[in-house]
């Protein structure tokens, strides 16, 4: 089993609020429950390239992944971000080498071309 | 000639204290907000070294703060040639046991409520000035401290999307302090505090004035093409084993 978190559309303070909450939640749901984690955030909000929400909500959550990586990677946590197209749908073969690859842990898998010659965060 | 103004929120930390100093004496006149009534103490120490200043107080998560800080720029500071988004709190806890509470609450202080005056500020700024918002190195992750670093690390998606929106009136940038002498690594035993000054590649803790001083450059005229960017004050620990 493995555990999906897909950052949605975001155009307030307070849906950033919720959607980080409800990211910490299934974080935490999923590591009790020892399933490994991708977090699906949008490749341009992660470059800062959308909105402002957005683009917090999107480094907010690899906050989160690597907050929770640094805190149990000793324990067997895994948690990856895959940043994608907003529009796409996360591929299955990126899900699978996001969560099943034993020594990938706490990176940004990033798809798409936006971020060439960019510094991501 | 009018003197630039500098708002610098969580004025009455040891941070904000070291910030709001260095930049008095780097010539601006400041408006100091805190909702900590101790920023009047900071205001009359920093009177004493002759700064120009005015002081209000503030809880930066209400709509209520938002619009007292506002209406004080409007009395005080007008136009605003630098925003320092200093204000922040911990709750840390170990994950698995760090309440929903705590994890909003560090959300809304450090992140949302930055935002939240950015943006409430937006029509008062001079051009050609400047927004600097404190993160943290804790922001590439820290043990305990989820909410924290989650927060932090969407200030600089914040930052990041603001100085391209922005640019070329306002620029943005993070500063990221490492290890600091501040009251929290004060409160540590020494022997904890020693280790963790030994993964520093410097070989020391850092001080507020490091800070500052990363601060004022930033809102400088000698940091005129630099926006959107993050500067990790941290004597090297962020890439140190």
């Amino acid at each position: 089993m493995r555990t999906v978190i897909r950052q949605r559309p975001c155009d307030s303070l307070d849906d950033i609020s919720h959607q980080l909450r409800e990211a910490f939640l299934a974080l935490r749901q999923a590591i009790e429950a020892e399933n490994p984690v991708v977090i699906v955030v949008s490749a341009p909000d992660l470059l800062g390239q959308d909105s402002l929400e957005g683009a917090a909500l999107a480094t907010g959550l690899v906050g989160l992944m690597r907050a929770a990586t640094f805190e149990g990677s000793g324990k067997g946590w895994r948690v990856n971000v895959l940043a994608i197209d907003p529009e796409a749908e996360p591929p299955a073969e990126m899900l699978d080498i996001a969560t099943q690859n034993g020594s990938l842990n706490g990176q940004i898998l990033n798809l798409g071309s936006g971020h060439f010659g960019k510094i991501v965060p | 000639m009018k003197p630039p103004c500098a708002l610098v929120t969580g004025a009455a930390g040891g941070l904000g204290f070291a910030i709001a100093r260095r930049l008095s004496e780097a010539g601006y006149a400041l408006l100091l907000v805190d909702m900590n009534p101790a920023v009047s103490d900071v205001a009359a120490r920093l009177a004493t070294a002759g700064a120009r200043f005015d002081h209000c107080m503030a809880d930066l998560s209400t709509e209520d703060g938002i619009t007292a800080v506002s209406e004080a720029v409007l009395a005080t500071c007008l136009p605003l040639h630098l925003l320092v988004n200093n204000a922040g709190i911990t709750r840390d806890a170990r994950l698995q046991k760090m309440t929903s509470e705590n994890f909003d609450l560090v959300i809304e202080v450090n992140l949302l409520a930055a935002m939240r005056l950015t943006l409430g500020l937006a029509s008062q700024f001079a051009d050609g000035s400047s927004v600097v918002s404190m993160s943290s190195r804790a922001a590439l992750g820290n043990f305990g401290q989820a909410n924290y670093v989650a927060s932090k690390s969407g200030l600089i998606g914040f930052t990041r999307a603001l100085a391209q929106q922005w640019s070329p009136r306002v620029r943005a940038n993070v500063v990221s302090p490492g290890l600091v002498d501040t009251p929290m690594t004060q409160a540590m035993p020494d022997d904890v505090l020693a280790k963790l000054v030994q993964k520093v590649p410097a070989g020391r803790i850092g001080t507020p004035e490091d800070v500052a001083n990363a601060v004022t450059f930033l809102a400088s005229e000698q940091a005129s093409y630099i926006t959107g960017q993050v500067l990790t004050v941290c004597g090297g620990r962020s890439l140190a084993p």
